[in-house]
């Protein structure tokens, strides 16, 4: 998961080339509003999940490793639930 | 001044009602008068009036006093939000020389006198009842200065006189007949966006609600400070609602009060429409248009169902006093045919400030100032419709800015030869990210991050462009930079390849 979250914010990010999974990406400027908007359409759309940003506190966005497992999350309770 | 004296009878008659809010405060009609009274009294004792003032801060109450302070005192103000780094204050105070500037948050600033907020406070707050003089303005007084991004690589001040603003706030009126009772604010006040709910909520007597930038990167936070509102109306950029839509509670079950929501600053998509309308049943959206130097919006579109199924939506149709001209290749366009948008009458800047007349956008014709926008539009059934720019202004997430401002700030960089800046768009045309191709003087060792590290000294963080450093720039046929290149290579197409250097 983290390699692929690498991945989509190297795609979407602002000058995000060479970043690592613990970098910080808002303050660098390699997230911004309109690079967050195209992360989660790209997570809805890979993973056919919906994150809800208003139910995740924004510390979880802040680097690579953080979203990939929040990703995690919400995959393994989507699948519980259907159990 | 129509807008003065409507403010000065709120504030008179509005008594504990909330004027205005921000996440640590909210103040009432009665304290906003007390408090801006006080100001204007210090003001005129100690200074000289129509000589500006600056006010820095981030939306803190006392800012609002200092606007208030100033309008009625006579002093043309310029808001300057403290997110601007401090070369470009320094700029701002080069060109427009405020006599002192009113400081909400600490500011560095060489060669003015600064009075910091504690002392702002202090007068705001203490003192006998010093109550604002009743408004005696003319029309031809400068209200207030905002700077804009110039192509020389300097900001440029546009001087709005209170004719200009009356005639905007008028305009304003006559759109909402029913006046809402809070207004969500969004844009910093160096945006004259901001002037769009800011002078309005007051002069209807409601709340101006502003959202701080903190709580803008932070959804829960920024939704559940929306939710308390009660927000009836919002002035937004198109960016802004995206970033609100990507929640699905964004919708009138969480946000029942939610009327209207008025757009400027950008261009509003269909989809964005769309997707607003289908969360919001009955929401009334308006599309504003208009540049900084014609006071905040000349013209503005209702959109309705019908309008969000077209592939553009139009801008609308003028405020009463401002004439629209569509001028292609010298000559006044017929309808439907493209051209450049130029507009015409009471909302038309003066100018800006310490600028030679020559080569101005700005001019007078038939008694009546004008101003050649740049921007691409044409009227179809009386009706304004933009697409875009005749030169390399962008807009990027409802900031305008020049691409020869960061290339001329990019090139004043040690080590820079030559820097050209391009912009990427999504597939909707929107600009999402800022690309500079910078070649360096032969043995100059600056890497890109110092290059971008000095750039965020000297401009705002939304005008930073991603660095690419090149050996040297593709030519066209002409023996110019191949600018189409570039712009390919930034959006990852074409063949162009940057420096080695940039990639290790």
């Amino acid at each position: 998961m983290e390699e692929e979250i690498l991945k989509l914010i190297r795609e979407i990010g602002n000058d995000a080339e060479d970043i690592g999974p613990e970098q910080e990406l808002w303050d660098a400027g390699i997230l911004d509003s309109l690079a967050f908007i195209s992360l989660l359409e790209e997570i809805s759309y890979r993973w056919q999940v919906d994150i809800q940003p208003t139910q995740v506190p924004p510390e979880r966005w802040s680097n690579v490793q953080s979203i990939a497992e929040l990703v995690e999350e919400v995959l393994a309770e989507k699948t519980g639930s259907k159990k | 001044m129509i807008l003065l004296e409507k403010i000065w009878e709120n504030l008179q008659e509005k008594g504990t009602a909330v004027a205005y809010s921000c996440e640590t405060r909210q103040i009432s009609y009665q304290e906003l008068g007390k408090w801006s009274g006080r100001l204007c009294a210090y003001l005129k004792r100690q200074f000289t009036q129509g000589e500006p003032v600056l006010i820095y801060g981030h939306k803190q109450p006392v800012m609002a006093a200092a606007f208030l302070a100033c309008a009625f005192g006579g002093f043309p103000y310029i808001p300057v939000d403290s997110s601007t780094p401090k070369e470009r204050v320094q700029a701002i105070l080069h060109s427009a020389r405020p006599q002192v500037l009113l400081a909400a948050e600490p500011v560095q600033a060489d060669e003015i006198s600064i009075i910091d907020r504690k002392t702002l406070e202090q007068i705001c707050e203490e003192g006998g009842e010093m109550p604002l003089p009743y408004p005696a303005r003319k029309p031809d007084e400068i209200f207030y200065i905002i700077y804009t991004s110039g192509s020389t690589g300097v900001p440029k001040g546009v001087m709005v006189t209170c004719e200009n603003l009356d005639s905007f706030t008028s305009w304003m009126m006559k759109l909402f007949p029913k006046a809402p009772s809070v207004i969500v604010n969004q844009a910093s006040f160096s945006f004259d966006l901001s002037v769009a709910d800011f002078w309005p909520a007051l002069a209807w007597g409601a709340q101006e609600y502003t959202l701080c930038r903190q709580v803008q990167k932070d959804y829960p936070a920024l939704f559940s400070r929306l939710e308390k509102s009660g927000a009836k109306m919002m002035v937004l950029t198109p960016s802004f609602a995206s970033l609100l839509l990507a929640d699905q509670s964004f919708c009138a079950k969480r946000f029942p009060g939610l009327d209207v929501l008025f757009f400027c600053g950008e261009t509003l998509l269909p989809k964005t429409a769309r997707a607003l309308l289908d969360r919001f049943p009955g929401l009334r959206i308006i599309n504003a248009y208009g540049p900084t130097e014609c006071t905040v919006a000349v013209t503005a579109a209702e959109i309705g169902e019908k309008e969000a199924s077209q592939s553009i939506l139009p801008v609308g149709i003028a405020n009463p006093g401002v004439e629209v001209y569509i001028e292609n290749g010298g000559k006044l366009a017929k309808e439907g045919e493209e051209g450049e948008i130029i507009l015409c009458g009471d909302s038309v800047a003066a100018g800006y400030i310490g600028q030679k007349s020559h080569a101005s956008p700005f001019g007078i014709k038939n008694g009546k100032r004008y101003y050649r926008t740049g921007d691409l539009g044409w009227i179809q059934n009386g009706v304004l419709y933009c697409k875009g720019r005749l030169d390399s202004q962008v807009k990027l997430r409802g900031y305008r800015v020049e691409l020869q401002d960061v290339e001329q700030n990019l090139s004043a960089l040690p080590g820079v030869e030559e820097a050209v800046v391009v912009s990427c768009e999504n597939r909707e045309g929107q600009t999402t990210r800022l690309v500079a191709f910078v070649q360096l003087y032969e043995g100059a060792k600056p890497t890109k991050q110092q290059l971008q590290a000095l750039l965020a000294q000297r401009l705002p963080v939304y005008m930073c462009p991603i660095i690419r450093l090149v050996k040297a720039f593709p030519l066209n046929e002409n023996g110019k930079c191949d600018r189409k290149r570039l712009k390919e290579a930034a959006n990852g197409r074409g063949d162009f390849e940057a420096d080695p250097r940039d990639w290790e």
